[in-house]
């Protein structure tokens, strides 16, 4: 072949159109394999995978859910929430995962009342749930419960120096009140003398620390609500029952006088001694998924008298340590045994169910039973204590039992099945010593034989 | 003819001293990650034991061992690959074999399945550790599985990107230097991950080390092994056609 300039240079030129094909040939293909790809999970019990459970909500969602993750940048937590979240994206993938590093967003931190690192916010249809535990039961259950609940009414009474849900003073509850509106609840206050009526709209009433007597016309129209099936939340203050006597005699509940003292906060460097810490948790709903311990200051307890048909459960109790202290908190105080002070563990909250008659008001389809919570102490979702430890968490529990939204999925854990290994001390010689020592000595021999006979060759 | 290829390419390795050594070296490292991964697995294994979720030997002692191997074998591979074409060309017997009734593509595949068996052998030898576990606990053999077919993509690609790298210069050591700064270009090049979000999913997908990663975790992806495949082939197309421009008279 006579090799002219010419034809070097066009097969030059053809080397190179055919390097750029191959190129983006291999491109598309790359492309379509992250596009067409089987997934499947090697590990023992599927480890990296979703449960079944969590697969079958994620079907049952229709559009996008967005994952906001308050993460820094470097850390550990940045993986471990990119992993636990990736199991999620695998099986629903149009999921938007949205990274922001709080130090850098701190605005967005405080509208969204984001508490520590790590806090996934759940957004889904206009609603959101906050998590702050990385494993599928949590997030799983937050999506549940964005995914299930529809419009929410939750109803604040007012009137009667309550504790106000959009107020900023320090024993208001604004700070729950939002935090419910960004859970998609609809907050409202409520005044019976002007209603007339409790709105039969309403999903959940709220009686938060009435500071004078309700009427006696508004505590009928309160107890009408009950006996209509309607759910209430009635926190209780010491020393105030709010006029509400007949209501109390009605579930059956009587506040024990004088106010919980526990001796254990000092240990915890709390100087006021009647801050009740509740720091186990019975397994209802409410409070089943509860980690951290909850703080109740200046709070009352509760007596059972049940007699109607209620179903009655102790919700939080106090620890052994405690008593009901009738005198002034000042100077030494102890429990007096022979007085009427009651020593501890002490009930604070009550939880009442009571399943209605078919038909009755139970209309809508989805309300079977009526639930009913009475806590001996308002402050502990107040301004100024509800960013102690899990009272908000407890809160919004309560929120979503009271309101039927309770559904729970509870995950299975799937442990490794290698999780102890028994070597014999043959087998541990064998592969200490043999490893380490023995199958390098041998290969480097090897090469020096193999060494030595080439050059003496 | 393949094959005799082959064979000859793996016994001129095992005539060196070099890759006697470099599997010595290489065993003696891993044998310490390993015996120390062993001893922290001991330390915390009775914290472990109760709770849900619970990570097992392979998740802490062989997952990890793996994913250093992935790293010392980076640095080694291209010890072992920088001769294969490189040498030849510089002792002229390239133009022999080139001469000789061979295609270019039968070259280049004798030359890569001759390495790619020294990495296979090198790959038994290093499984033997996790499997010699099986003698104290019940493994999960899942994953040890995807850890070890990550393992042979990886070293398969590694192979053929140092091949080509050795096709380039009549240097072995420039070989070695230059296919070792492009293996360790592609392992960080999801490092430079915040230049807008197009970019880094391509340096995200262009990284060796992220397909490995996801396989050593258990967790069989096709596109993963795509990946790597992909990347063979390119390497070695471009080799043979490096090889075929050779050819040419200049």
């Amino acid at each position: 072949m006579d090799v002219t300039r010419q034809t070097k240079r066009n097969l030059r030129l053809q080397r190179y159109l055919f390097t750029l094909l191959l190129l983006a040939a291999v491109g598309l293909l790359g492309w379509l394999s992250t596009q067409y790809r089987i997934q499947t999970d090697w590990t023992y019990g599927a480890r990296n995978s979703l449960s079944a459970d969590s697969e079958r909500l994620l079907a049952e969602l229709e559009g996008p859910l967005t994952i906001t993750a308050f993460v820094r940048d470097q850390g550990p937590l940045r993986d471990q929430v990119r992993e636990l979240v990736g199991r999620y994206e695998r099986v629903k993938p149009d999921i938007q995962v949205e990274f922001v590093n709080p130090d850098r967003a701190p605005e967005r931190v405080r509208e969204l009342g984001v508490s520590m690192e790590g806090e996934l916010r759940i957004a889904y249809q206009g609603r959101s749930e906050r998590v702050q535990e990385h494993t599928e039961q949590a997030l799983s259950n937050a999506i549940l419960r964005v995914a299930r609940q529809g419009e929410r009414w939750i109803g604040f009474l007012t009137g009667h120096g309550e504790r106000d849900p959009h107020g900023q003073a320090n024993h208001d509850l604004g700070h729950f009140g939002a935090e419910l509106e960004r859970k998609g609840l609809k907050v409202q206050s409520l005044n019976l003398a002007e209603t007339r009526a409790v709105p039969d709209n309403l999903s959940v009433l709220v009686i938060a620390s009435p500071q004078l007597d309700l009427l006696p016309g508004e505590v009928r129209l309160v107890r009408e609500y009950l006996e209509a099936g309607g759910n209430l939340l009635w926190l209780a203050d010491p020393g105030e029952t709010g006029g509400m006597a007949s209501v109390a005699e009605y579930l059956g509940v009587e506040f024990l006088p004088g106010v919980i003292v526990d001796a254990s906060t000092q240990l915890f460097g709390i100087e006021s001694p009647d801050v009740v810490l509740v720091t186990a948790y019975t397994p209802h709903p409410v409070t089943r998924e509860l980690r951290a311990m909850t703080l109740f200051p200046h709070a009352q307890a509760l007596q059972l008298n049940t007699t109607g048909d209620w179903d009655v459960e102790p919700l939080l109790s106090s620890m052994e340590n405690t008593w009901t202290e009738l005198g002034t908190l000042e100077g030494r105080i102890g429990f007096d045994a022979g007085s009427d002070e009651r020593a501890g563990p002490l009930d604070l909250a009550h939880a009442f169910t009571r399943s209605l008659d078919a038909g009755s008001e139970a209309g809508e389809g989805r309300t079977t039973g009526q639930r009913v919570a009475v806590i001996g102490d308002g402050d502990f979702l107040s301004n100024s204590f509800l960013g102690n430890v899990a009272n908000l968490d407890l809160g919004l529990n309560l929120i979503d039992w009271l309101s039927h939204d309770d559904s729970f999925i509870a995950i299975r854990p799937r442990a490794a099945p290698d999780q102890s290994l028994e070597l014999g001390r043959t087998a541990q010689a064998v592969i200490g010593f043999g490893f380490l020592f023995v199958l390098p000595a041998l290969l480097v021999l090897a090469g020096l034989i193999v060494w030595l006979r080439r050059r003496k060759r | 003819m393949i094959r005799v290829i082959a064979a000859r390419e793996l016994k001129t390795l095992f005539l060196s001293p070099l890759a006697w050594s470099i599997l010595g070296v290489v065993q003696l490292l891993l044998a310490y990650l390993f015996l120390s991964q062993i001893d922290l697995f001991m330390t915390y294994a009775p914290q472990l034991a109760g709770r849900p979720n619970a990570p097992g030997v392979t998740d802490i002692v062989i997952t990890p061992l793996l994913g250093n191997t992935g790293v010392i074998l980076l640095l080694i591979a291209p010890l072992i690959t920088m001769r294969a074409l490189s040498e030849e060309s510089r002792s002229r017997t390239l133009n022999l074999l080139m001469s000789s009734p061979v295609s270019m593509t039968e070259i280049v595949l004798g030359k890569y399945l001759g390495l790619l068996g020294f990495f296979l052998i090198l790959l038994a030898m290093i499984s033997l550790m996790p499997l010699s576990l099986m003698a104290g606990t019940e493994l999960d053999t899942g994953k040890l599985a995807s850890g070890l077919l990550g393992l042979a993509l990886l070293l398969a690609a590694f192979t053929a990107a140092g091949l080509f790298m050795s096709s380039l210069t009549d240097q072995p050591t420039v070989a070695a230097v230059s296919s070792f700064g492009l293996l360790l270009l592609l392992w960080i090049i999801d490092w430079a991950g915040n230049s807008g979000a197009g970019v880094s999913e391509l340096f995200r997908y262009l990284s060796l080390v992220r397909h490995y990663e996801s396989l050593l975790k258990g967790l069989f992806d096709s596109s993963d092994v795509v990946y790597y495949l992909l990347f063979i082939l390119t390497f070695l197309v471009l080799t043979v056609q490096r090889l075929d421009a050779r050819r040419m008279p200049h």
